[in-house]
């Protein structure tokens, strides 16, 4: 197996598909912290 | 009122300013249609093979002698190969000429189709990069009635090099958005944001297709109790400040929705809170 050059995955992290839930859940942590 | 979606609303206006402004033609290395042609002939209808520099550089020049061009590039991560064009040659012409001249050229892009099996060439999200180039205007028009009337405030009264961006699942998912239209002559100033939906607990300031998922979500949160605003900036360049910090001062948090890189300072919707214009 190929190592994983240090960084790529933290790179791919960046790319988040768009997804509502992820919407839903950062509102929630967001109102839960006001 | 009449029903139209994304696509539609978007030809039908440039169809209809053409009709109305000689001066408006349309080139770049996408730009196919006999339709287009017979109506308005190969001088105002023009595929320029696929070189983007070629098609912004073409199109510079003719805002530059009173022309209105529309260079559609279709593909944005391809308009990096042209960015020279857009941000070293159309953003600063206005100043090397000493404020007389306007540079009325629009660029038309899109971007951000993520679920649609595209080569990864075909996927990426500059439009905040650009909404940091000086001198260029930036348009996500993420509603029919968004795209009519910025389409129609551009091709009538820019003035300086105008960016629309469209967003590519607004037309390619779930067979596109769709809205009830006026049907009467309307425009939409640069610089305006919209609150799509009212709410009270926080803000989402969400940009381009993330307003529709922005909404959708909203719907979902309201059964646990959370009342969204979900707001739309329309435009990045201008950005219309007053109105975003207006909602958060009633709901008191805000969450940015924003197809770009996750660590994009960029981020238009957080400019109040870095200072910047």
């Amino acid at each position: 197996m190929m190592d994983v050059p240090i960084g790529f995955a933290k790179t791919l992290e960046q790319y988040i598909l768009p997804d509502k839930d992820k919407i839903i859940s950062a509102v929630k942590k967001v109102t839960q912290e006001k | 009122m009449t029903v139209i979606d994304y696509a539609s609303a978007v030809q039908n206006t440039i169809d209809e300013e053409m009709r109305r402004d000689p001066n408006i033609f349309i080139l770049g290395p996408s730009v196919i249609g006999e339709r287009l042609i017979a109506e308005f002939g190969k001088d105002r209808v023009i595929n320029t093979g696929i070189s983007e520099t070629a098609a912004c550089a073409a199109g510079i020049g003719a805002a530059l002698v009173g022309g209105r061009p529309i260079v559609d590039t279709m593909w944005s991560p391809f308009l990096l190969d042209a960015a020279g064009q857009v941000i070293n040659q159309a953003a600063v012409w206005r100043f090397k000429l000493g404020n007389t001249v306007d540079i009325p050229v629009i660029f038309r892009q899109g971007f951000g189709m993520y679920n649609f099996g595209l080569g990864v060439q075909h996927s990426h999200c500059f439009h905040n990069l650009f909404a940091n180039v000086p001198g260029v205007h930036v348009a996500v028009p993420s509603f029919p009635s968004d795209a009519m009337g910025l389409w129609r405030t551009a091709l009538r009264y820019a003035k300086n090099p105008t960016m629309m961006w469209e967003p590519l699942p607004c037309i390619w998912n779930d067979g596109g958005i769709r809205e009830d239209v006026a049907d009467e002559d309307f425009t939409i100033p640069f610089g305006k944001g919209d609150i799509k939906r009212k709410g009270k607990d926080i803000t989402i300031a969400a940009v381009g297709y993330m307003v529709h998922l922005a909404l959708k979500a909203a719907e979902d949160l309201a059964q646990d109790g959370i009342d969204a605003e979900v707001w739309d900036p329309r435009t990045l360049t201008p950005f219309d400040r007053e109105g975003l910090v207006a909602s958060v001062k009633k709901t008191g948090a805000m969450v940015v929705v924003d197809q770009a890189p996750k660590l994009n300072q960029g981020s238009a919707p957080c400019r109040p809170w870095r200072g910047s214009p």
